[in-house]
This record gives structure tokens, sequence and C-alpha cells, in this order.
């Protein structure tokens, strides 16, 4: 399974602002200002969730000086997406042992019952 | 056996859904899920040997599955039930380290199974992080705030 580099990640996602922030970002990039908008939040709060994002890779911040917009980073929510294919497997190969053995113990208690 | 099986990504894929339709009664196969003798006979995939296994059914109570993989490495998997309604319902965190340092964040995991004509439907969900607050009302907002980041991703 995956190292622990994702700790940081799902980190900065265990927060419903933080969240709520990224699905804003996923129709396009924006300010600080735009992103507070729909908080009861002052800016440095926001400013500072933006940064957990950031230091996780989740986002990118422009660099011009006034207006500096953040937008998604892809590259930082891919491992996130990777980890549904690994508990899938997992599951699947779970659930297939699971499958067989529920009828292997149906089939006993049938034929214990007949005799 | 005639069993059906759908497996499917929820969009947004931070969250996996899957499904299996199981030829056995309900009461039998939550048995199967909260009972370590019979958990080790079906808990793992191809890379995980045997299964030790230790249970602690109860709300706030602990499991841990211990597996050797192929590779020697002895991996760990455990985690704290948040809500058991038998014969239908079990939620508990999931958390992960393979005895060398490296841990998984913690995850969550929501069994659900519903009688049918022909046995029981199991559902499963497994999202990408838990936390205390998921542990007492799991679910809320985390599905529904991400949901465009999936049409995000597919679009990169």
């Amino acid at each position: 399974m995956t190292a622990d580099c994702l700790s940081e990640t799902f980190q900065a996602l265990a927060d419903p602002t933080r969240r709520a922030i990224l699905a804003r970002l996923a129709s396009g990039e924006a300010s600080v200002s735009d992103l507070a908008a729909p908080f009861d939040m002052s800016l440095p709060a926001i400013s500072r969730h933006l940064k957990v994002l950031e230091r996780a890779g989740l986002i990118e911040r422009g660099r011009q000086a006034q207006w500096r917009p953040c937008r998604l980073n892809g590259e930082g929510l891919k491992p996130v997406f990777d980890w549904v294919a690994e508990y899938s497997r997992f599951w699947e190969q779970s659930f297939d042992r699971l499958e067989a053995y529920l009828e292997e113990i149906q089939s006993k208690d049938a034929s214990d019952e007949q005799h | 056996m005639d069993s059906m099986e759908t497996t499917e990504l929820e969009t947004p894929r931070t969250a996996l859904l899957l499904t299996r339709d199981l030829a056995a009664p309900r009461a039998l196969v939550f048995k199967a899920w909260t009972q370590p003798e019979h958990i080790v006979r079906w808990w793992g995939c191809a890379e995980t040997g045997d299964v030790k296994f230790t249970n602690d059914l109860r709300v706030g109570g602990e499991f841990s599955a211990v597996m050797k993989l192929s590779n020697g490495q002895t991996h760990r998997i455990f985690g704290v039930y948040c809500k058991i309604e038998a014969p239908e319902r079990l939620v508990f965190t999931w958390s992960w380290d393979n005895g060398e340092g490296f841990k998984g964040g913690e995850t969550l995991v929501t069994v659900t199974l519903e009688e049918t004509a022909t046995g029981t439907k199991l559902t499963l969900r497994h999202e990408s992080f838990a936390s205390e607050d998921d542990c007492q009302a799991h679910g809320e907002g985390w599905g529904a705030s991400l949901e465009r980041l999936g049409d995000f991703v597919a679009t990169l």
C-alpha cells in the first residue's frame, strides 16, 4: 500500500472548509477574497486553510503581488484517486473468497442436516 | 452458482463503492463479517497469507488483522467500530501499518447488508479518510462538497 506521503494530503482534506475551497476551485481559479466570500471567516483564517492546501500540494498560487489567484493542482490530487484502485483490489478479492466461503459453510450445514 | 456482481467507482473517486449479491441469508453474512473464526477464512487479497484477527465487537471496540505478506512484510490493518447494527450495518475506521514505520491515514468503511429475493446484497463504502467527527456523524458533507473534483481530475 501507499506510503506516508498520503497522510498530509488526507489531513488537508479532512476539513469541511478546505474541501469546500477545493470544490470551488474545481470550477476555476479564484482570489482569496472570492474564496472567503461564502464563509463566515476572516481573510487570515482562509489564508491559513490555503497554506495547508498549498503545503499538501493540492493547490498552487499565482505569483502576482496583489492578486494571487489559487488554482487546483491535479498532480497533488492524483494520489487520492490512486488510493481507490488499491482498496478496490483488496475488497474485490476478499468478496470472491467470502462468496466461496458462504457457499461452503451452507452446503456443509445442508449435508449435516441430512445425516 | 448463480450470483450477480457489480463494481463501480463513485465520482468523485474519493469514496470507493462496491456491491456484491451473495447467495446466503443476511444473518449468516453478518456473522461472517463479525466473528473472527469466519473472518479469517475470507479476509485478504492474493498477497496476504494467513490472517490473525482479533475483534472487540462493540462501539468503540477495536479490531486488528495481522497478515504476513508474500513479500515478507508483516502488515496490520486495524480500526475501531463506530456503529454496529446487527444484522444490517457495520461502520468502522481503517488504518494500517507495515511494521516498518509506514502508516496509512485513517479511512472509514461502511458495510450495509440488505435482504434480497436470492440472499443478501452487500454494499461496501470505503471513504478516503476518517476523523473522530466522521465516526460520530459519518458521511456528512464529504461527498457533496467534492462532487466537482472528480470531474476536474477526469479532465487532466
